[in-house]
């Protein structure tokens, strides 16, 4: 499983008193980077739900990737970002959707932010490289063990014993 | 361990080798990412301009290497928890630093501290967790 962090083996710590605390934190971290990535959306989403952000995109990045029709690509990315942030961070439906904010990065990263560069500092594409690379890893890896996909017991692909 | 989870969907079944790697593929990204901004310190001249007050006053050359052997480090998962630390301390700092535009929403993407949070919380969950199966650390068979 990919949160499964085993029995934490004493012997192989530098500082074998800190067993107890890495069994207990260990596992939290897959949830926590699922649940990371989807606050970083959820606000971007409201912005194109609720305060005009999806009409501001259509004329703007949409049209300039030429995705046609503009209204509609724009509210997909809207619902995308607000419904499927939620989701995500819940665990629920975590693949088919972290594959679409992938899809979504891709084009963000190529289609818009190469053009200014490579590093953050200038608004370029590192920072959905780096979110690219968590959405990849959470098609995946699934919803791991703090998930609702795991609660109702369906997941979109079985998972795998090993951590 | 509890029960396998049924599929919705079971063509899918390619997904599942690849599921025991998720976590060092992000651990592999982000140190990857981390490396760039030491090539960039080190090699290119580049800008220091994020690094911030307290930070400036240690030469960038030694942020840039570190950067450049860090990002290695996180990559390979070799001494992951203490680098991982070091990047997170680092990224608070940048992302402290980084200067709002007016009338700019922190929470939104392009906002400037935005990036440099999101790093220093990807370095956190290395901190959790540590190298994890697929790390030199594991392979050592010592880790902090």
């Amino acid at each position: 499983m990919i949160d499964e962090a085993g029995t934490i083996d004493k012997s192989r710590l530098i500082i074998p008193g800190l067993a107890g605390l890495y069994q207990r934190v260990a596992p939290l971290n897959y949830a926590f980077l699922r649940i990371m990535f989807a606050l970083i959306f959820l606000p971007a989403g409201i912005d194109k739900m609720f305060w005009g952000g999806a009409t501001r995109i259509a004329v703007g990045n949409v049209a300039k990737l030429s995705l046609k029709p503009e209204l509609a690509w724009a509210w997909t990315v809207a619902g995308l970002e607000f419904f499927g942030a939620i989701l995500l961070a819940l665990g629920l439906f975590t693949r088919p959707l972290a594959f679409a904010f992938a899809v979504e990065l891709v084009v963000i990263a190529f289609g818009i932010m190469s053009a200014r560069g490579f590093f953050y500092i200038g608004g370029g594409m590192e920072v959905a490289l780096l979110l690219e690379a968590l959405a990849i890893a959470f098609v995946f890896g699934g919803g791991g063990r703090y998930s609702l996909d795991r609660l109702i017991g369906r997941e979109f692909y079985t998972r795998s014993p090993k951590t | 361990m509890d029960e396998q989870p049924q599929k919705f969907i079971p063509a899918l079944v390619w997904y599942r080798p690849f599921e025991p790697y998720a976590y060092a593929f992000i651990r592999f990204c982000t140190g990857a990412i981390l490396l760039t901004h030491g090539v960039s310190r080190v090699f290119y001249g580049g800008s220091v301009a994020d690094l911030g007050g307290y930070l400036r006053q240690l030469p960038a050359g030694a942020i840039g290497v570190f950067e450049l052997a860090g990002g290695v480090m996180i990559a390979l998962g070799l001494l992951t928890r203490p680098v991982a630390l070091l990047f997170m301390i680092e990224w608070t700092f940048i992302a402290a630093a980084a200067p709002l535009k007016a009338g700019e929403s922190w929470l939104l993407l392009g906002a400037a501290p935005h990036y440099p949070a999101m790093v220093a919380a990807i370095c956190f969950a290395f901190l959790l967790r540590g190298g994890g199966h697929y790390s030199v650390d594991r392979l050592i068979g010592k880790e902090f």
